[in-house]
């Protein structure tokens, strides 16, 4: 049961490929215009943060301003990069997962391209002085109900194909995607309505917005990076998941425990006390689904270390759910009300986005995304190089905006601004070194996903390896290995026959 | 655990989270009744706050040009924040004079607004009595408290405005807020010139005046005042303490 | 048919998946199912995040929709604010600052020096404002008509009654900044207490102006109560005497 095979059954094979070949525009798509996004994002973030301690670079045009690039930047993550990547990782999941090749691609893909629609509009909207003023919302309103319209054709067919699943056995990753499919919906719908339709008291609707960004981070995108961890995982080691009755309690846990959280964020403010502790209790507790499925994962992958230090999905993936470990950490430390008095108004609040965003969801993506692309393209990734570059300049990015937005910076900030007798000069001037070393992660960021984007097209213009052995990050000169002989696969075909 | 199963678990726990922290709340606060000023005296006025300005208009100026990323508008209980202690943050206080209107913000505060614009961060100040210290400042700097605010927003760096008592001027240079000059434009000079024109801009033949968006956020900015006297059951200060009427 | 997939990549339709899919070929098969035993360490760290997360759930008032605040919670004064309240002001600043304030609404026909003018006579230097303390605090309260002689000029205008939301601070705020301003100097200071004497007898006597004759004749005496003297130092909003600092 433990053994590496590398040789599958030719059913078996013929099956994947028929799938992969079925999703094959839809999932590029997602990824490419993901990468795409991201790097928009990226780019923009690096504006906003230079913008935050030098608000006269690149002159005092409106579109660039602090309070126009930042939200710009921040909504072009969560639904240009975020969603996006979290779509072709689902729905080529459950389609592997279900085992039956999709027969909707094509309607899949329109949507995609509604969906693309949707939000550059959004962007241009937010550059050009249209946003709403609501964090995580900031489309012009028009834009969601075109949003949740591309999002329910999308669900739609990954609903059926669970529907017309073969097999009796669910796999974890099955109930955890199908949780992130019916959560979205319901959580968007409730945002949008209540804060941009109903008339409700305008706390109200400050507090289901804030509510919103944390079911997103919770029952959006970290179902879909647990998912795709535990796939990726049981998939490259080989190995059963470490406890499988946990995972399904951990989903459960976070079933129960993540749609309470999120009102912690406005603390304080004359709204029902009960909200505001219950949220912050929430977003503490939410702690033990994240360390269950964390464990479970880790323990799996560390059952075969050598394969964490070979494969890149792997490799991205285990960071990933170091990242969620973190991110349990932050949250649970953050969501304190000792520590709200603190930090509840300061750049902590990002650094935690951040992770939620980058250090875990996009690492796990990556982590998806470096198995999945070679399926769909039939190529192998070009350079380990890049794939090695991209891995590291992540990891000192996200830790480095952590340490200086959440911890460092966020108590700095809150412990200057409680300082009542200061003048509030001197509460920015402390926050500098903060900013610029922010702006610097930043960059690195932004450096390591240059070679993804460049290996990522190259991958879509069809110029990856083709080979039988896959990319690894470390070169081992065996002399045999389980691939069989390196090289270009025609070539070897041909010298065989 | 079959599909059943997990529909249920579904809607159970998603339900009635939602139904708990949403459902419920939003519809008692969009219900709540009037409060009296005070609980004994039977023909006591009900609490109302009056707010003239262009509330709905000038808050979507604030939130479409992201003024909430770095201004909050909370003044949080004194067991989570120190905001109420910060000099007119949170209202009037003058020891001397014995004036103290300062308190924390109530939920009728964000009257006329669709969404309250409680922010993001702190990298500016908190602007709940925002109104108070543009009035303050305008006097100072010798304008009406309306041009003091276009002032600010067509330069927040700009180091004129912040004038002391003997007439020393802050240096600003350290403001990081962005420049909103998309709301200004530079028309012809006619005559004597516009009332409102941006001091310092104006040149031989044109001058810089606000267009209709520094107008309305202008007069939100100025309505900004959350230190109203509020009704006994709503108020949290200490009972022994009387607050001088302030005469506006 | 390893010939015809050299040419064109990808979207075609040959499938010799041990060419093609590679990739697909060398995937591991899944092993789903697993029972190790779960690490005391992380039964721990659970339940500690529990009771954390638990004593921060209790603190809030579970499912109570009306408080907006923490129950039981008083503003808290600043941590190196002296006492409370304002710096004592002798009590005769304290007075006339109360009364200045008062005034405005008097100075539209007295002027606001005290000069008065044709149709409304002057405060300067009236023995109806510096003589016995009960007169004019009648007129204040009641408003007054018909002819009134005063520094040897006759006025026949009509004063309205001031006394709506007079209360006695206010009223002993006003008579002690007439009778200590333009000129005028009292020699006694009318308390708060002797302003409630005043409310008292304008009470009893019911609605309506005063005239000149009714003042001499039934409110000629000096308003009652405990005396205080004028630069007695007192805490400006209450006007209680206070601790000099």
């Amino acid at each position: 049961m433990s053994e590496l095979s590398h040789d599958s059954s030719a059913e078996d094979t013929q099956l994947r490929a028929e799938i992969d070949r079925s999703l094959r525009h839809p999932v590029m798509f997602f990824f490419t215009s993901g990468a795409a996004w991201l790097a928009v994002s990226l780019i923009l973030g690096v504006l906003a943060s230079i913008k935050s301690h030098n608000p006269e670079f690149l002159g005092e045009c409106a579109q660039l301003q602090y309070g126009r690039v930042f939200p710009a930047h921040l909504n072009a993550l969560v639904y240009g990069w975020g969603v996006q990547a979290g779509f072709g990782v689902l729905i080529w999941l459950m389609a592997r997962l279900s085992r039956q090749p999709s027969r909707n691609a094509g309607t899949i893909l329109v949507a995609g391209h509604i969906w693309n629609l949707g939000v550059s509009i959004g962007i241009i909207g937010i550059l050009f002085g249209f946003g709403t003023g609501k964090q995580w919302m900031e489309f012009p309103t028009f834009v969601w109900p075109v949003l949740l319209a591309a999002y329910a054709v999308i669900a739609i067919w990954s609903l059926v194909a669970f529907r017309v699943r073969r097999g009796e056995h669910v796999y974890i990753s099955q109930w955890y995607v199908l949780g992130a499919l019916l959560w979205f919906p319901w959580i968007y719908l409730t945002a949008n309505l209540y804060v941009n339709v109903f008339d409700v008291h305008p706390l109200m609707a400050t507090a289901i917005n804030r509510w919103f960004r944390q079911a997103m981070i919770l029952l959006f995108f970290a179902p879909i990076a647990i998912a795709s961890a535990y796939y990726i995982t049981a998939k490259v080691t080989a190995r059963a998941i470490y406890n499988y009755t946990y995972s399904v309690g951990g989903f459960w846990a976070l079933a129960i425990i993540a749609p309470w959280a999120g009102m912690h964020a406005v603390m304080g403010s004359p709204i029902p006390v009960f909200l505001q502790y219950v949220g912050a209790a929430a977003a503490m507790l939410v702690a033990v689904p994240l360390i269950a499925a964390g464990v479970n994962i880790l323990k799996t992958a560390s059952q075969s270390g050598e394969t964490t230090a070979h494969s890149p999905s792997l490799r991205f993936t285990v960071a990933g759910i170091f990242g969620m470990l973190l991110l349990a950490v932050l949250g649970l430390i953050l969501a304190h009300p000792d520590a709200i008095a603190y930090t509840q108004f300061s750049t902590a609040v990002y650094g935690y986005e951040v992770l939620a965003l980058y250090g875990f969801f996009s690492m796990c993506m990556f982590g998806a995304i470096y198995f999945i692309v070679p399926r769909v393209t039939r190529r192998e990734w070009l350079s380990r190089r890049l794939i090695r570059t991209h891995f590291w300049f992540s990891i000192y990015g996200v830790l480095l905006i952590v340490l200086f937005c959440s911890i460092l910076g966020g108590f700095q900030q809150g412990a200057a601004q409680r300082a009542y007798d200061e003048s509030w000069s001197s509460a920015v001037l402390s926050m500098f070194p903060y900013v610029v070393a922010t702006t610097l992660a930043w960059c690195a960021i932004l450096y390591a996903n240059i070679f993804f984007f460049i290996h990522l097209t190259l991958m879509w213009i069809r110029l990856g390896r083709r080979s039988s052995h896959p990319t690894l990050l470390r070169h081992d000169h065996t002399t045999v290995s389980p691939h069989g002989p390196e090289g270009d696969i025609e070539e070897l075909e041909n010298a065989k026959a | 655990m079959t599909i059943k199963t997990f529909i249920i678990g579904m809607l159970a726990s998603f339900g009635v989270a939602w139904m708990c922290i949403i459902a419920i709340p939003a519809a008692k606060m969009s219900a709540l009744s009037p409060v009296k000023m005070n609980v004994e005296d039977e023909d006591a006025p009900y609490y109302q706050r009056k707010v003239a300005g262009r509330v709905m208009s000038g808050a979507a100026i604030y939130g479409a040009n992201g003024c909430y990323y770095c201004h909050t508008q909370l003044i949080r209980p004194t067991y989570l924040g120190r905001q109420i202690w910060r000099k007119d943050a949170a209202g009037i206080y003058d020891k001397d004079e014995g004036i103290d209107t300062r308190r924390e913000t109530s939920h009728y505060d964000y009257k006329d607004e669709d969404f309250a614009r409680v922010g993001r961060m702190r990298v500016g100040p908190d602007l709940s009595n925002f109104g108070h210290r543009a009035e303050m400042y305008a006097a100072t700097a010798g304008m009406s408290p309306a041009q003091w605010v276009m002032e600010h927003l067509y330069n927040p760096r700009n180091s004129e405005l912040f004038v002391g008592n003997e007439g020393q001027k802050t240096d600003m240079g350290w403001s990081n807020c962005p420049s909103q000059k998309q709301m200004f434009d530079e028309n012809t000079l006619n005559g004597q010139g516009d009332s409102l024109a941006i001091s310092g801009q104006t040149t031989e033949s044109t001058e810089v005046i606000p267009n209709e968006q520094a107008l309305i956020l202008t007069s939100y900015l100025l309505t900004l005042k959350r230190d109203d006297i509020l009704p006994d059951m709503l108020t949290n200060k200490p009972k022994d303490v009387d607050v001088k009427e302030e005469e506006n | 048919m390893s010939n015809s997939v050299s040419n064109k990549p990808d979207l075609d339709d040959s499938t010799n998946v041990n060419m093609d899919a590679a990739a697909a070929k060398r995937e591991n098969h899944m092993f789903t199912e697993g029972a190790e035993p779960l690490s005391l360490w992380v039964i721990l760290g659970s339940a500690l995040v529990v009771l954390i997360a638990g004593g921060v759930l209790f603190g809030g008032n579970v499912f109570d929709y009306k408080n907006f605040v923490k129950k039981g919670y008083i503003r808290k004064a600043a941590p190196n604010a002296s006492g409370g309240g304002a710096k004592p002001k002798l009590a005769i600043v304290a007075y006339k600052a109360i009364g200045k304030k008062v005034y405005d609404s008097c100075s539209t026909c007295h002027q606001p020096g005290g000069e008065g003018n044709t149709a409304f006579p002057p405060l300067a230097d009236s023995e109806w404002v510096t003589g016995p303390s009960l007169r004019p605090a009648m007129i204040i309260l009641q408003g007054l008509h018909k002819p009134i002689m005063v520094n040897g000029k006759r006025y026949e205008g009509v004063m309205p009654t001031m006394g709506d939301g007079m209360d006695a601070k206010k009223l002993a705020g006003v008579l002690n900044y007439i009778r200590n301003s333009f000129g005028n100097k009292a020699d006694k200071l009318i308390t708060v207490e002797m302003a409630e004497d005043a409310l008292l007898v304008s009470k009893e006597r019911g609605s309506g102006p005063v005239t000149a004759e009714e003042l001499n004749e039934k409110y000629n005496r000096e308003l009652k109560g405990a005396e205080l003297a004028m630069e007695t130092p007192v805490d400006p909003k209450t006007l209680e005497p206070a601790a000099a600092e």
